[in-house]
C-alpha cells in the first residue's frame, strides 16, 4: 500500500513576515537547499527553461549578504519567482500553527471581496455581522481597511511585472485585503468605503467570531479556517442544493459527503468552489465519485518519474454507512480568479469530463501538484513538483478553468443584490441543466 | 547448519573479490551465487523459520513524509489475507487490503476501489505471507544478474519476475512484473528492491531500502524502510511484531468496499 501511497498535494501559497539575525552560514545553508531542492524535483528537467545554476550564480551572494529572514525571504522569493509558475513560495516559520500564537483568523470583519474592474468591491456580506449591521451592502467599493490601501495597493501591483498577469494580481489582492477582512475576536478596524451612491463612508467595525472549523494540512503549512455553507432550495420547480468551501482539507469533505447525500434526487448542485484556493488533490478524487456511476479519470498530474491519475470512485455508501447511488442531476460549478489548485483540478477535470457545466469567471490558474520541506532556517520551501492536465489533454497552469457560462460579478449587479455565476447556474438548472460543456 | 549452508556463498563471493578483473568477465559471472542460495541465506540470517511456523502477523509503526508524520498498522494472516491501515493526521487514513483474493483500497475523502490487473498482482506479491521465500506458485524465475553497489552496499541483484495472473498479457505486462532485489554480499540481508510501481493511481518506478535490521519477535527484520519515488522519500519504522495475534474482525473491509463488492457479485 505505501508504494500507492504518492497521493500528491496541490497546495496553496500564503503570505509572509519578518524575524532575527541571521548567519552566512545558515543563509546559505537554507538557499542552497531550496535551490537543490527545486533543482532535483522539479517536473521539468529544464525548469520551464530557466538557467537554474546561473540564477544560483547570480543570488547565492545575495542569500549570504542576508542578515534577517525577511532579507533571505525576498532572496528566496526572487529565485522561486524566477520560474514564473505556481506553487513555488516560502512560508515563514512564524506563520506555522506550532507557535504559540498562531494568526487567528477565525474571526473577521464580515464581507468578503473581489476585484472587479480595477476596485476592490464587496461581494458577500456575512449574517449576523458587524458589517451587516453597519450597513455595508454587496457592491460597495473598499478604499482602505486600516493601514491596507486597497486603491494604493492596486497600483502598485498593476505597475509590477507579472508573468501571470491580470488574474494573479486580482489574486493577490484579494489575498492580500482576507488578510485585512479577518482577524482576532473583538479587535476593531476602521474601513472606508465607496458606498451605492459612489459617497465616502468611514466605519469602524469589529472583528466577530466566524462560522469557520480549524483545519491543517501537515506542520510544514499554516492552519487553515475552513469556511463551509450548503442550503437547499426551489426555483422554478426546480430543487436544487448548493454547497460551498474554502479550501480541500478532510473537515470540508466531511461536511460536503453529507450535504451531497441530503441532495439526493434534487434535480441540480451547485458546487461555489469561488474563494477556493485549494488543498488535498486526492480529497477531489472521493468529492467526484458523488457524481459518477463509473469510474472516470479527471485528469493526471505528471511528475518527473511518474504519474498521478485523479480518478473518480463512484460514491456508493454514505458516511453512514448506508447504500447511496450517485448523483445524476445537473452539476454547476462556479470559479472565479480566487479559485486554485485542488479546486482547479476538480472544475477542469469535471469540465472535461462533460459532467459539470462551469460559470463565472476564468480560475487562477495555479494547478501545479507541490509538496512542502522544511528548510534549515525554519521557514517551510513549498515547492510544484508536477503538472497536472485534463482529461481531455488540457493544462490549466497559467491557463485557468475558463467557464462554458462566463458570468463574472459587476459592480451594478452587485449593487442589484445579485451574483451573476449563481443566478447563471440557477437559470440552467432550472431550464434543466443540458448540455454540461466541455472541454 | 546455519554455517554450512553459507560456506559456499561465502566462498563463491571470495571468488569474485578475487577475480574482479574486466578481462576475466566469464570468470566473475560464473562467480554469482543462484538466486535461490541468495533467498534461502536471507531467510536463515533473518531467522524466518519463527515466521515460518506462524499463521498470521500484526504489525505496528510509524511513518514520516515531507509534510507530516503518521501511523501505520498492518494484519496479514496466511497464505494471501491483508489489512494496512496509514494515519496520516491532517492528510486523512489510507486503507488497504486483500480478502478471499480480491485486493482493495480507500482514499482519505471517501475514495474507494477494488484493484485490478498489474496492480492486484503487484499488491498480492506484497501481501502474500510467505511472499520472503520467493513461491514459485507466485514467482516465474528468480536470477542472480549482476553485483553492485546498491545504497553504498554491496549487493547481489536479483532480477525477479512474477507469474502472470490469469488471463494477463504476458508480453505487455513483463515490466510491471519484473523487480530487482539486492541481497548483501556480506551478510546476506535484503538490503532493497527497485522497480515499476504501476496502478490505477499512480505509475512510475520505485527504490525501497531496508535498514536498521534489527530482531523483533524472534525474528530479524528492517526496522527502517525508505521508499523513494521521484525525489520523494516515505520513511516507516517498524516497532513491534506480534504473531498469531490477528483476528477476522482485524481483516474486515470497509463498509464502502463491501458495497463495491456487492455490486460487482450483482453485476456479474
Amino acid at each position: 500500500m505505501l508504494r500507492r501511497l504518492l497521493a500528491l498535494l496541490v497546495l496553496v501559497v500564503l503570505a509572509s513576515a519578518p524575524r532575527a539575525q541571521l548567519t552566512e552560514a545558515s543563509a546559505l545553508a537554507a538557499f542552497d537547499e531550496a535551490w537543490e531542492t527545486v533543482r532535483d524535483s522539479h517536473w521539468d528537467k529544464t525548469l520551464n527553461g530557466v538557467d537554474w545554476e546561473a540564477v544560483r550564480t547570480e543570488l547565492r551572494p545575495k542569500a549570504a549578504a542576508a542578515r534577517s529572514d525577511a532579507a533571505l525571504r525576498a532572496v528566496l522569493d526572487e529565485m522561486l519567482g524566477r520560474l514564473g509558475q505556481s506553487h513555488f513560495a516560502v512560508i515563514p516559520d512564524d506563520a506555522l500553527p506550532r507557535t504559540s500564537a498562531p494568526e487567528d483568523q477565525s474571526a473577521g470583519l464580515g464581507f468578503d471581496v473581489r476585484f472587479v474592474g480595477d476596485a476592490l468591491v464587496v461581494t458577500h456580506v456575512e449574517p449576523g455581522s458587524a458589517a451587516l449591521e453597519a450597513g455595508v451592502r454587496l457592491g460597495w467599493v473598499v478604499l482602505a481597511v486600516g493601514n491596507f490601501d486597497a486603491v494604493a495597493l492596486a497600483r502598485s501591483l498593476h505597475a509590477a511585472p507579472t508573468p501571470l498577469g491580470a488574474r494573479r494580481i486580482a489574486f493577490q489582492l484579494w489575498g492580500a485585503a482576507r488578510g485585512a477582512i479577518l482577524g482576532p475576536v473583538g479587535e476593531r478596524r476602521t474601513v472606508r468605503f465607496k458606498d451605492a451612491e459612489d459617497k465616502e463612508r468611514e466605519l469602524v467595525l469589529e472583528c466577530r467570531k466566524r462560522d469557520v472549523t480549524r483545519a491543517g494540512l501537515g506542520e510544514n503549512m499554516p492552519v487553515f479556517w475552513l469556511e463551509f455553507t450548503s442550503a437547499a432550495f426551489e426555483r422554478e420547480g426546480k430543487t436544487i442544493g448548493l454547497a460551498g468551501f474554502s479550501n480541500w482539507v478532510l473537515p470540508a469533505v466531511e461536511k460536503l459527503d453529507a450535504a451531497l447525500d441530503s441532495f439526493a434526487g434534487f434535480d441540480g448542485v451547485i458546487l461555489d468552489l469561488r474563494g477556493n484556493t485549494g488543498g488535498l488533490a486526492t480529497l477531489t478524487m472521493g468529492v467526484a465519485g458523488h457524481f459518477f456511476l463509473k469510474k472516470a479519470k479527471l485528469g493526471v498530474m505528471k511528475t518527473r518519474e511518474s504519474t498521478v491519475n485523479i480518478v473518480a470512485f463512484p460514491r456508493l455508501t454514505s458516511a453512514a454507512g448506508a447504500d447511496v447511488t450517485p448523483f445524476g442531476g445537473a452539476l454547476a460549478i462556479l470559479v472565479d480568479e480566487t479559485t486554485g489548485s485542488a479546486s482547479e483540478v476538480f472544475a477542469g477535470g469535471m469540465q472535461s469530463l462533460g459532467r459539470a457545466r462551469i460559470f463565472g469567471s476564468t480560475s487562477a490558474g495555479a494547478v501545479l501538484p507541490a509538496m512542502s520541506v522544511k528548510l534549515p532556517n525554519g521557514d517551510t520551501l513549498l515547492h510544484a513538483v508536477g503538472d497536472f492536465e485534463t482529461a481531455t489533454g488540457a493544462r490549466l497552469e497559467g491557463v485557468g478553468v475558463v467557464p462554458d457560462e462566463p458570468a463574472p460579478y459587476t459592480r451594478e449587479e452587485l449593487l442589484r443584490g445579485r451574483d451573476p455565476a449563481f443566478e447563471a447556474a440557477v437559470r440552467w438548472i432550472a431550464a434543466g441543466g443540458k448540455g454540461a460543456g466541455g472541454r | 547448519m546455519r554455517l554450512l549452508r553459507t560456506l559456499p556463498l561465502v566462498l563463491l563471493a571470495s571468488l569474485a573479490v578475487l577475480a574482479p578483473s574486466a578481462q576475466e568477465p566469464a570468470a566473475a559471472a560464473q562467480a554469482l551465487p543462484e538466486a535461490r542460495a541468495l533467498v534461502q541465506r536471507f531467510l536463515t540470517v533473518t531467522k524466518y523459520e519463527v515466521v515460518a511456523k506462524s499463521q498470521s502477523r500484526h504489525e505496528k509503526g510509524t511513518l514520516e513524509l515531507p509534510v507530516g508524520k503518521g501511523q501505520l498498522e498492518s494484519w496479514s494472516v496466511r497464505p494471501l489475507s491483508t489489512r494496512q491501515v496509514t494515519k496520516l493526521g491532517d492528510f486523512g487514513t489510507f486503507e488497504s487490503g486483500i480478502l478471499a483474493g480480491t485486493a482493495w483500497m480507500t482514499l482519505p475523502g471517501g475514495g474507494a476501489t477494488l484493484l485490478e490487473g498489474v496492480e492486484l498482482l503487484q499488491v498480492r506479491l506484497d501481501g502474500a505471507y510467505d511472499a520472503a521465500t520467493k513461491p514459485e506458485t507466485l514467482f516465474q524465475s528468480l536470477t542472480t544478474v549482476g553485483r553492485e553497489a546498491f545504497e553504498g552496499v554491496e549487493c547481489f541483484k536479483v532480477e525477479v519476475v512474477a507469474r502472470p495472473l490469469e488471463g494477463m498479457d504476458v508480453e505487455a505486462t513483463k515490466k510491471a512484473r519484473t523487480f530487482h532485489e539486492f541481497y548483501e554480499v556480506e551478510s546476506g540481508l535484503l538490503r532493497g528492491s527497485k522497480g515499476l510501481l504501476e496502478g490505477e493511481i499512480s505509475k512510475g518506478p520505485y527504490v525501497r531500502i531496508f535498514k536498521d535490521y534489527k530482531e523483533l519477535a524472534g525474528t530479524l527484520v528492517p526496522t527502517r524502510t525508505v521508499l523513494r519515488q521521484d525525489s520523494l522519500e516515505v520513511v516507516t519504522k517498524l516497532e513491534s511484531i506480534d504473531f498469531d495475534t490477528a483476528t477476522a474482525a482485524d481483516l474486515a473491509a470497509p463498509k464502502a468496499i463491501q458495497r463495491l463488492l456487492a455490486a460487482e457479485a450483482a453485476a456479474k
